[in-house]
């Protein structure tokens, strides 16, 4: 099996799981990481994979996210368009079609070339050999890498910790204000309804040089 | 250095090539591996993991500074530049450095670094709901897509963006399906579209320069764009085109030199996708893309005439065909309305420029906002500073260029591009041709980071860097300065671009969360205005008529469903409702012209200015010309009127119901 068929297959599988978990309300706090994936990388892929493009990895990354944004575009314009108008779960169904099939098709040209060629199976042998080398410098290779990937774990936790600390600045001081504004309420009694209960209320208001909040009606 | 040792990966040449290619068009071993984890010198950690924590620790001091202001503390306004110029300078100096000191991929880290810090830097502004005026307008759009499921619905007061629902689409599947609430969904797809952005510029300067340095510098240009940290970090329709549109000219430009005819082929399929998810995107963007695409495939296509090693234009025209094919479909779904909305936009722009030049109208001093706080004089200068600048950098480079042409065609179009910098400069002369000037920031920005990339590049080269065509071809030949001293200038004329652009692009009142301030909209999102916009969307009507000073009329209209109405009917501006001492006649005729049912009214608008120059919008009585306050009398002029029933009021916030709302002409 080509290199191309395992992604293939990786890909189809990942957004067929996705999209049934995405459907049946599943994932719990995986659920927006499987939407991320599902409208942000594997449609992409799965285009990129049935052209046959291939590119270095931040061109290939670039292209598939362009071109997932492009294609869930395109699916929710069209779904919008219709007469059933738009639905989040119709766009994912769309998708993960759209992603399994272009899978299939790059599966099995993917194979079909395997038959006729069988060119793969030498780099897959060789690659396999490798493989226990490869574990041994993998450790040491690892543990080079520990540093950096730890100081972008921190830089994450600490951007994170900003946006938490930012977001709950902001609900304080919205808090705060709103008490400021509800110490102040003059509210109409509870059901009241209609243009008396709001003269009322206004003149209430009125009264205190700072105002109130009425629960007024609509007309 | 010559033309001759330039790039040629516009070419047919092998594209495992030396120098400053090598690399980049096809994979080599750390490509592969996606990342050594050590950098280009072999040092770890990677420097762009260390700058990311750098970036991280300046995101933490700058919510610091954004609780200050919140608080009230007069320092904040000071303080904001110190996290900003620090993430700044710091990349600047990184980028700097010698072209084989740090790689492509780490030069790419340091700036998808950059772009996501100063993005974040702006949600840490409005952590927990939208505040920016085109926001607002958006999430009205979205929510009307998500009522009704349905497209082209109608927006009161931003109608072009109900016709160009490409962000609305991406940001309600995403949030349907993922249980996200829409703001951070919509938070989300900026920050993936910026981080696109980010990418497909340094691929396209790739393209165009062939140096991984020139290119990373060029892309540091790009981002001192007045319109980059904020405008561009907004929910709105043309943040997110941006992606699209840049993406689809770095997949071309991968495209153009590809070898084998199968790349070619799909490369330009996955372009032309992107071309065409742009069209109902942002109408101005789409055009830009075109417009590009097109000088593009003709500059090919003088550059094959005179080259004995043709290039395939066809990537080029298919997806000028896609771009062009899009836009006319889409417009003809649109209809006419794109037009009626943008040509008083550009053609006002264009108007009152020409009756400034000819001495037949108005300019508009800068830094002139009577009900805004002002720009710190240090903040004056940085602006001149940074626009005088540019227009030295792109002077040397088009001096330099007129003796060599332009090493590739994607250099020539660019280096065009660049050069309508000046021009748009007249425009900010003008109140009316200020914004158009603005708003033009990203595209021309794509020239000024090619051409003053490659003059800023060429301070110190240092001995033995790669040559690279643009910077060659931009610069006097001259002894390498001292390093630190040449590092040390590259970064002072960064930040000066860097805050300069900010200072150009965007009102203080609007930098900072902080006090409330009067129609400032960030800065006017509070309470009250929320309150009553909420009471209306659970007691009044949906897509009811009504007519509100500015920031209530942006929070009726996201937050309380209905439709604010602006401009004029009968040639009478509507917001002379709220502006007019008494609630005469004339009032009466522009109620029942408009059709109106609820009048908004805030009584802080006695008092005080609007520190974006207008109570309502640009059509009302003295609109940005205002030296005195509403008087008192202009928000109590409604009590006990004929004809108005008052049928909500929180002691700021007032809404009257219009009683017998007279048949009329629609307003525009």
């Amino acid at each position: 099996m080509t290199a191309r068929t395992r992604s293939s297959l990786a890909v189809a599988c990942v957004a067929g799981l996705s999209a049934a978990c995405v459907w049946a309300g599943l994932g719990g706090p995986l659920r927006p990481l499987l939407a991320l994936a599902l409208v942000f990388v594997l449609p992409g892929a799965a285009l990129l994979l049935a052209l046959g493009v291939r590119l270095a990895p931040r061109d290939a990354l670039l292209a598939s996210t362009i071109a997932s944004i492009a294609t869930t575009l395109l699916a929710g314009l069209a779904i919008a368009g219709a007469d059933g108008g738009f639905a989040g779960r119709t766009v994912t169904s769309v998708l993960a079609a759209a992603t399994v099939a272009l899978c299939a098709m790059a599966a099995l040209r993917s194979l079909s070339s395997e038959r006729t060629q069988d060119r793969d199976r030498p780099a897959a042998r060789a690659a396999a050999g490798a493989g226990a080398g490869a574990t041994a410098a993998a450790a040491a290779y690892g543990a080079r890498r520990m540093l950096t990937a730890g100081l972008y774990a921190a830089a994450a936790a600490v951007t994170a910790a900003a946006i938490f600390a930012a977001n709950r600045s902001a609900v304080d001081h919205a808090r705060a204000a709103s008490a400021r504004l509800g110490a102040r309420a003059t509210v109409t009694s509870a059901g009241a309804r209609g243009p008396a209960a709001l003269e009322v209320a206004k003149a209430r208001a009125q009264a205190t040089p700072s105002g109130g909040v009425t629960r007024g009606a609509a007309p | 250095m010559t033309a001759t040792r330039s790039p040629r990966h516009h070419g047919r040449a092998p594209l495992r090539a030396r120098g400053p290619l090598a690399g980049l068009y096809s994979p080599s071993l750390p490509d592969v591996l996606g990342d050594d984890g050590a950098g280009t010198s072999g040092r770890w950690p990677a420097p762009s993991a260390a700058y990311a924590l750098l970036v991280a620790v300046s995101l933490l001091a700058l919510a610091a500074v954004d609780d200050m202001a919140r608080s009230g503390a007069g320092d904040a306004a000071t303080l904001f530049w110190l996290p900003l110029v620090v993430m700044f300078a710091a990349a600047a100096i990184r980028l700097f450095a010698r072209e084989q000191r740090l790689d492509a991929n780490e030069r790419l880290r340091i700036l998808v670094t950059l772009g996501l810090g100063l993005y974040v830097a702006k949600v840490l502004h409005s952590p927990s709901e939208f505040t920016f005026s085109d926001e607002l307008s958006t999430l009205r759009t979205t929510k009307d897509l998500a009522a009704s499921g349905h497209l082209l619905s109608t927006n009161a007061l931003a109608k072009a963006f109900a016709l160009y629902p490409g962000v609305d689409l991406i940001a309600l599947t995403l949030a349907q399906i993922s249980g996200l609430p829409l703001f951070a969904s919509g938070l989300i797809l900026i920050g993936v579209a910026k981080v696109v952005v980010v990418v497909a510029l340094f691929r396209i300067m790739l393209a165009a320069t062939g140096a991984t340095r020139t290119a990373s510098i060029g892309v540091l240009v790009y981002m001192t764009n007045p319109n980059f940290l904020f405008f561009d970090s907004q929910f709105g329709y043309e943040s997110f085109a941006l992606a699209p549109a840049l993406g689809a000219l770095a997949l071309v430009s991968l495209a153009v030199p590809s070898r084998r005819p199968a790349s070619r082929r799909a490369l330009t399929a996955l372009a032309a996708l992107s071309a065409v998810a742009t069209a109902p995107s942002h109408h101005i963007t789409s055009y830009a893309l075109a417009i590009i695409l097109a000088l593009w495939a003709l500059a090919l296509r003088l550059r094959n005439a005179r080259r004995a090693d043709p290039v395939s234009v066809m990537p080029v025209l298919a997806v000028l065909a896609a771009t062009v094919t899009a836009i006319a479909v889409w417009l003809a779904i649109v209809g006419q309305s794109t037009s009626e909305y943008l040509q008083p936009v550009l053609g006002g722009a264009a108007n009152a420029t020409f009756d400034f030049l000819t001495g037949a109208g108005r300019g508009k001093a800068p830094f002139n906002a009577p009900g805004s706080p002002a720009n710190a004089p240090a903040e004056q200068l940085l602006a001149f500073g940074s626009v005088l600048l540019l227009l030295a950098l792109l002077a040397a480079g088009l001096l330099r260029l007129r003796r060599e042409r332009p090493p590739t065609a994607l250099a020539g179009v660019l280096t065009l591009l660049a050069a309508i910098y000046p021009l748009s400069l007249l425009l900010r002369l003008t109140q009316a041709g200020a914004e158009t000037s603005n708003r033009a920031s990203e595209f021309v920005f794509l020239g000024l980071a090619l051409v003053a990339g490659g003059v800023l590049s060429r301070i110190s080269p240092g001995a033995g860097a790669p040559a690279d065509a643009i910077a060659s071809a931009t610069a006097p030949r001259r002894r390498p300065w001292p390093r630190a001293l040449a590092t040390a200038l590259f970064a002072a004329i960064m930040l000066v671009l860097f805050s300069g652009g900010i200072v150009v692009g965007w009102p203080p009142s609007s930098r900072i969360p902080g006090r409330p301030l009067l129609e400032a909209d960030p800065r006017s999102v509070e309470v009250y205005d929320l309150a009553a916009a909420r009471w209306a969307a659970a007691h009044l009507p949906p897509h009811s008529r009504l007519v509100a000073d500015r920031e209530n009329g942006l929070l009726m209209s996201a937050y309380g469903n209905q439709d604010p109405q602006i401009g004029a009917v009968q040639r009478l501006p509507l917001g002379a409702v709220i502006t007019s001492p008494s609630f005469d006649r004339t009032d009466r005729a522009i109620v029942a012209a408009a059709r109106l049912q609820y009048i908004v009214v805030d009584r802080r608008l006695a008092g005080h200015l609007p520190a974006f120059g207008v109570y309502v919008d640009h059509d009302e009585p003295e609109a940005y010309e205002h030296r005195t306050p509403l008087p008192a009398s202009a928000v109590t002029k409604f009590a006990g009127a004929a004809g108005l029933r008052l049928i909500y009021d929180n002691g700021e916030v007032s809404i009257y119901a219009v009683q017998t709302p007279p048949a009329g002409s629609a307003t525009r």
